[in-house]
């Protein structure tokens, strides 16, 4: 996990906030240089792939964990409305 | 399959149209739940259960459907691709999950309003599905907007599958069969930025 983190920053990861051209776009249809296909052929999943993953799967564990131990909407509103103590119209 | 830019763009519009409604609509249903868990009015509050029941079934769920179909389309239409590039992998992912999410919590938010509508005063055990109603929005719009920093960013990435993709493509450059999708490539890049071919005739 830590090294997810604090892995020293590499050239791949400088770029993965620039927008990537379009990929109708003739530029990265291969028309620009040999060196842009090289260098994403040999690419890894990018960190912030690896971190998103990461915060989505301890998420749906979160929620499966709360819906499943009863702490979610769950089974109080499965209760009519005069165990809740409301009053009927 | 490759759309038409006509066909493209009317997608494009659609998805992006029912992904801000899916942000705004969410938005106001948080504003309900705020007003139905603080306010001692209760008519407003009745109310504004009675009104996030309808807004759920009517405007959120139909939006977040339209906004997955919609998105799927645009991407399979395009050399986007689904599979393609981790971004818009990720967005499908999470639209997926944010959309199963929501309709897991249909059926509780028609039974608070189904209580609203039956009695004056909601009872205190409800006390913690008002709150509820409350966080699950509040996370949703970190969500959605989530999804949108991601189409607008595109994060640079691109997927196993995707790399074989471009590499087959590259192939097909290099053999002699690009100069069409050359020229296509570069009509789609004028297109995009709102150039249009009549003006070149």
């Amino acid at each position: 996990m830590s090294k997810i983190f604090f892995r020293r920053a590499t050239k791949e990861d400088t770029h993965m906030a620039d927008s990537p051209s379009h990929p109708n776009s003739a530029r990265s249809k291969g028309f620009d240089t040999r060196v842009r296909y090289a260098h994403q052929s040999t690419t890894t999943t990018p960190r912030w792939v690896k971190v998103s993953v990461v915060i989505i799967l301890l998420l749906v564990l979160l929620f499966v964990i709360l819906h499943l131990t009863g702490n979610g909407f769950g089974d109080h509103m499965h209760m009519s409305i005069i165990e809740h103590g409301g009053q009927p119209l | 399959m490759i759309m038409t830019p006509g066909f493209r763009k009317v997608m494009l519009t659609a998805h992006v149209t029912s992904s801000i409604g899916w942000f705004g609509a969410v938005s106001a249903f948080l504003a309900l739940a705020i007003v139905g868990m603080t306010s001692q009015d209760r008519d407003l509050v009745r109310a504004a259960y009675l009104v996030m029941g309808l807004t759920t079934w009517f405007v959120i769920v139909p939006l977040a459907l339209v906004s997955l179909l919609t998105g799927v389309v645009s991407s399979l239409g395009t050399r986007w691709g689904l599979f393609r590039y981790y971004w818009v992998l990720m967005k499908f992912v999470i639209t997926i999950l944010a959309t199963l999410v929501l309709l897991v919590h249909t059926q509780p938010i028609d039974r608070l309003s189904g209580a609203a509508a039956k009695t004056a005063v909601l009872g205190a055990d409800l006390h913690g599905a008002q709150l509820e109603m409350v966080i699950a929005p509040s996370l949703a719009l970190v969500v959605l907007l989530v999804l949108t920093v991601l189409s607008v960013y595109k994060p640079r990435g691109m997927t196993p599958y995707g790399q074989r993709k471009q590499d087959e493509q590259r192939k097909d450059v290099t053999a002699g069969d690009g100069a069409n999708d050359k020229a296509q490539g570069i009509a789609q890049e004028l297109e995009d930025n709102g150039v249009h071919a009549a003006a070149f005739k």
